[in-house]
């Protein structure tokens, strides 16, 4: 992206941490590995880097969002991830206040 | 053991242990689809060279460990303003007492006041980067066992201090210090004995000769004071304007540079012994002379960083203040 600064730099990388757990938690309504998670998100534009998707994949995990299992594909063992009964039960919600957030920053820009 | 190992190896050393193994396993594998995507485009095997290009690209081992730490700091942001009060509050007594403590037993003890001096400081800066050496690791320990307590805590209007405003006492006051301080030093500077700065008793035979300081542009050295006492008394008085108070500020601080300098060009000696002393002192005498040219040569160094920063501040546009 042309023109950006370093303060840009940051606020984008803000704005795209918090919304990219959303990408990636509906992105795993079906199951996927890492590899074929991460050329999901980039040919839907947006490019993630595995040493930042790997950590999330973990942490969501960690909060019970996901579910891992190792499997042989391929001929190599790969770890696929999919949303749990609990991600499944939250992720509506989360679109919900997604959706909210959207209408409301519309609502403010449009003041402008 | 092939290139890939041999960075995973680097990876795991720096993992927490809860999951290493775990971690260590989704990396090779993500490392592995890397590996075969760059090779199905290349229509070959990659070689030992594109490998480790493809794993700098990766990432450094440490930077890709550290995504995977849970506690990336070693005191955290609530912890941390309470580090820095006591910090700011303990280390200051704990200097003075110790510098104090330690040059009073050292005089007891029977050595001489610069000896005392000298071994005090060394016992100072000793217990300073102790402290904040022990300090900083008891935090690091809190933060990674204690949970930051803001929370249990309800902040009262009625429980803290009402808030004084006092303008501008602080500028006054170092006005008013620095003022002293210029003054003393004019003081001294017409009155001291030319050739000695302390009584050949307190320092054990050595003098500090300022002998090269008359010798070349004493009458300047006294210029240079003279003014410092006089822009602090119109500082003191708000006579001046903050520009106005950043360029003199810089230009006197140029000029006692330029004029360090020609001493330090000088060779005249700084430190003199008097009186009969041993021929070791010869060696001490040496010493003595070049720390203190080492000193002045820092003082230079920094005298000008703050006159070329001053002359910037003076320079440019002054922002608009609130009150």
């Amino acid at each position: 992206m042309p023109n950006t600064t370093p303060v840009h730099d940051q606020i984008r990388l803000e704005l795209r941490r918090g919304t990219l757990t959303l990408a990636v938690l509906s992105a795993l309504r079906r199951e996927q590995y890492g590899y074929t998670l991460r050329k999901t998100l980039a040919d839907a534009g947006l490019a993630i880097e595995e040493s930042a998707l790997y950590p999330m994949l973990r942490r969501l995990e960690d909060q019970g969002l996901l579910a891992s299992k190792w499997r042989t594909e391929g001929g190599r063992e790969k770890r696929f991830y999919r949303l749990s009964a609990a991600g499944v039960a939250l992720l509506p919600r989360i679109l919900d206040d997604w959706h909210e957030l959207t209408r409301t920053l519309d609502g403010l820009f449009a003041g402008d | 053991m092939n290139i890939i190992d041999q960075y995973l190896h680097h990876v795991r050393a720096q993992l927490p242990q809860r999951n290493r193994d775990d971690v260590l396993a989704e990396l090779r594998e993500a490392i592995g689809n890397r590996q075969e995507e760059r090779s199905a485009e290349l229509g070959r095997a990659l070689n030992d060279a594109e490998l480790e290009q493809m794993l700098q690209d990766f990432g450094h081992p440490l930077a890709i460990a550290a995504r995977y730490r849970s506690t990336p700091h070693l005191i955290g942001p609530e912890w941390f303003p309470i580090y820095l009060f006591v910090l700011k509050r303990v280390l200051p007594v704990a200097a003075v007492v110790t510098f104090v403590v330690g040059a009073v037993l050292r005089v007891a003890w029977g050595a001489v006041p610069v000896q005392a001096f000298l071994g005090a400081t060394g016992a100072t800066a000793t217990v300073v980067l102790a402290f904040v050496g022990a300090l900083t690791i008891v935090f690091g320990l809190i933060e990674r066992r204690v949970p930051a307590p803001f929370g249990a805590f309800r902040w009262r209007a009625s429980r803290t201090k009402p808030v004084e405003v006092r303008p501008l006492t602080g500028r006054l006051g170092n006005a008013l210090a620095a003022l002293l301080c210029a003054l003393m030093a004019l003081w001294w500077w017409t009155s001291a004995p030319p050739h000695t700065l302390l009584p050949t008793k307190w320092t054990g035979g050595l003098a500090l000769s300022w002998g090269a300081f008359y010798a070349s542009f004493g009458y300047a050295w006294l210029m240079v004071f003279f003014a410092q006492a006089l822009m602090h008394a119109l500082a003191a008085c708000n006579a001046l304007s903050a520009r106005a108070l950043s360029l003199v500020r810089a230009t006197l601080l140029a000029a006692s540079a330029v004029l360090a300098i020609m001493i330090l060009r000088s060779d005249a000696p700084f430190i003199i012994t008097q009186g009969a002393v041993a021929a070791s002192d010869e060696q001490l005498t040496l010493i003595f002379s070049g720390g203190f040219r080492l000193a002045l040569a820092i003082a230079v160094v920094a005298s000008l960083i703050q006159a070329v920063v001053g002359y910037l501040h003076a320079l440019r546009p002054m922002p608009r203040t609130w009150d």
